[in-house]
């Protein structure tokens, strides 16, 4: 995926307006290429988040936009005043991707974790919410939010993350792919950007025991929310995926919007908790802190 | 040049506005009009006109009042400050807000971000070889806080010798003086250990303020700071370095004795 950023950095990098790289010394080996080809646009300013965003925000009044590339854990928690502070107050338009989301990082312990980005970043106003699925999915994103004014959040893994199967069915404007879909079933997985993944682990087989369809959406934007909003109301059950805390993700959007439908809305994701062991292991198909048991039961339970 | 009425003038304003307006944190206002207007005689309409120009950012945004006053007395205002300021539907706020006043360019408040802002400015000045300064007003407290510490690493690491900070040294906080709560810190040793060019001055003094502004037009390749060593409640007595000033609004008792020790110090 962070291949796949470079790419569209180098992309974009003149219009519509000039982009200006910023990094708070991350990104080894990334960013090479646009920094050979725009040395003056590739600043790293060293590890301070705060002044990351605060530095951005001056380059961003002088007519640049700047991309603003840290760890999504760093970025998001510790710079949330300044962010807030630019963007939300200043209207200072900047890109700010958060690397290594959710719990990509999962082996590195809380510090690391971020599951709570995006119910911090839905807080300023105006800020577009972008989870990219696939690599291929961060381009188009970035064509989206260069056709507004506000600032963006994008959430990205790491490295190697793999393409939607051939038979997905995807919409660019919506950001929503249909990854299975058999019409008749009563069950739906609704899964949050890259966790989709998730399910090439031991869950996939009992999702797929028990005909769940299978839904993916790459952002928590009003219109894309509406849309994913109306296509669950034909299912009994639905399961949440989603690398985040239950508030401000994309469960409690959805809870809110069927908060009086009969629909069963069950939240696959992890504890809220910081001391408690969370982890995927996808080497072994195992995960822990992800609620692999009561998913067991949830699925083969009536509606 | 400034001259001892021009700030008589700036400074009733501001005793007037904050007695009037029930708010002031008058002794910030009061310590550092010196220095914004050196800046808005030297500069003119030119200042802060809009994002291209010369711009000065007041990082401490609880210094509003007295940025208000000076820049309506240059004319790079309109309004009636003792009538307006700190009222709801005014646009004279106690923290300046850019949606209502576009001159004062950074909505600050909230202590240490507006020298980043600043020196993100500088720097994209830098790449696209635009040649107006930046300068940026923060205060002795508002150096306890680490993102100024971080901007002194970004600034002589990226040579940012287009970005003069100036530091209104009144050594007084919200509740206790910096000295006591830094342990003395010496700010010219500070910067200097980071590699700016420091510069430490009677920040009252509209001759010494002026003169270290010109001298630091010659130094190049690395960013510049004056620790102006100010007096908060500078010319009067009542307010004259204490602390209570920082909250406290005067009444209009104490408003007429202000105004009349500003006579004798300026006049």
């Amino acid at each position: 995926m962070r291949r796949a950023l470079c790419e569209t950095l180098n992309y974009f990098c003149n219009e519509p307006r000039d982009l200006v790289l910023l990094t708070g010394d991350l990104g080894f080996g990334t960013f090479e290429e646009f920094k050979l080809a725009n040395p003056n646009r590739y600043i790293n300013v060293g590890i301070m988040e705060q002044s990351l965003v605060n530095i951005a925000a001056g380059i961003s009044s002088q007519g640049y936009l700047p991309v603003v590339y840290s760890i999504a854990s760093f970025l998001t928690s510790r710079s949330y005043e300044q962010i807030k502070l630019n963007c939300g107050y200043n209207d200072l338009q900047m890109i700010l991707i958060g690397a290594g989301g959710g719990l990509t990082y999962e082996k590195s312990g809380a510090t690391h974790h971020s599951n709570e980005d995006f119910a911090l970043m839905g807080t300023i106003p105006g800020m577009q919410l972008f989870c990219p699925s696939t690599p291929s999915q961060i381009k188009s994103i970035f064509g989206l939010i260069l056709n507004n004014r506000t600032s963006a959040y994008i959430r990205i893994g790491k490295y190697g993350e793999p393409e939607f199967p051939n038979h997905s069915k995807v919409n660019k404007d919506t950001g929503l792919t249909e990854i299975r879909g058999t019409s008749a079933s009563s069950k739906l997985i609704v899964s949050f950007g890259k966790s989709w993944n998730i399910f090439d682990l031991e869950l996939s087989g009992y999702f797929l025991e028990n005909s769940c369809d299978h839904i993916n959406i790459n952002n928590l934007n009003g219109d894309s929310i509406e849309k994913l909003s109306e296509i669950i109301t034909n299912y009994g059950t639905i399961f949440i995926l989603e690398e985040h805390f239950e508030f401000g993700g994309l469960y409690e959007k959805l809870r809110k919007v069927h908060q009086n439908r009969e629909s069963r809305i069950i939240r696959i994701g992890p504890s809220f908790n910081y001391q408690k062991l969370q982890v995927i292991d996808h080497k072994n198909g195992k995960s822990l802190g992800f609620g692999v048991k009561t998913i067991k039961e949830l699925v083969e339970s009536p509606n | 040049m400034v001259t001892e009425k021009d700030c008589f003038n700036i400074k009733k304003l501001i005793i007037d506005s904050a007695t009037l307006g029930g708010e002031g944190h008058l002794s910030t206002a009061l310590s550092e009009v010196e220095i914004i207007a050196t800046l808005c005689q030297r500069h003119g309409v030119e200042l802060n006109r809009d994002f291209e120009s010369t711009l000065f950012i007041l990082s401490k945004g609880h210094g509003a009042l007295g940025l208000y006053a000076t820049f309506l007395y240059f004319n790079l205002l309109r309004g009636d400050l003792p009538n307006e300021y700190n009222r709801v539907e005014s646009k004279f706020k106690n923290h300046p807000n850019p949606h209502l006043i576009p001159q004062v360019i950074y909505g600050s408040g909230s202590l240490g971000n507006g020298i980043g802002f600043a020196a993100g400015i500088a720097k994209a000045r830098k790449i696209c070889k635009r040649v107006q300064d930046v300068y940026c007003l923060v205060g002795d407290g508002e150096c306890n806080e680490g993102s100024v510490w971080e901007i002194a690493q970004f600034a002589v690491a990226n040579n940012l010798d287009n970005l003069t900070v100036i530091v209104d040294n009144n050594n007084l906080q919200c509740v206790d003086r910096h000295s006591v709560l830094t342990g003395n810190l010496n700010l010219k040793v500070a910067f200097e250990s980071f590699g700016w060019h420091a510069t430490e001055i009677n920040g009252n003094s509209l001759h010494e303020i002026n003169t270290t502004l010109s001298l630091f037009k010659k130094i190049k390749n690395k960013p510049k700071v004056i620790i102006a060593k100010t007096i908060s409640g500078f010319g009067t007595k009542t307010m004259l370095d204490d602390v209570v000033w920082h909250y406290k609004t005067p009444t209009i008792e104490e408003r007429d004795q202000a105004v009349k020790e500003l006579e004798n110090h300026y006049l």
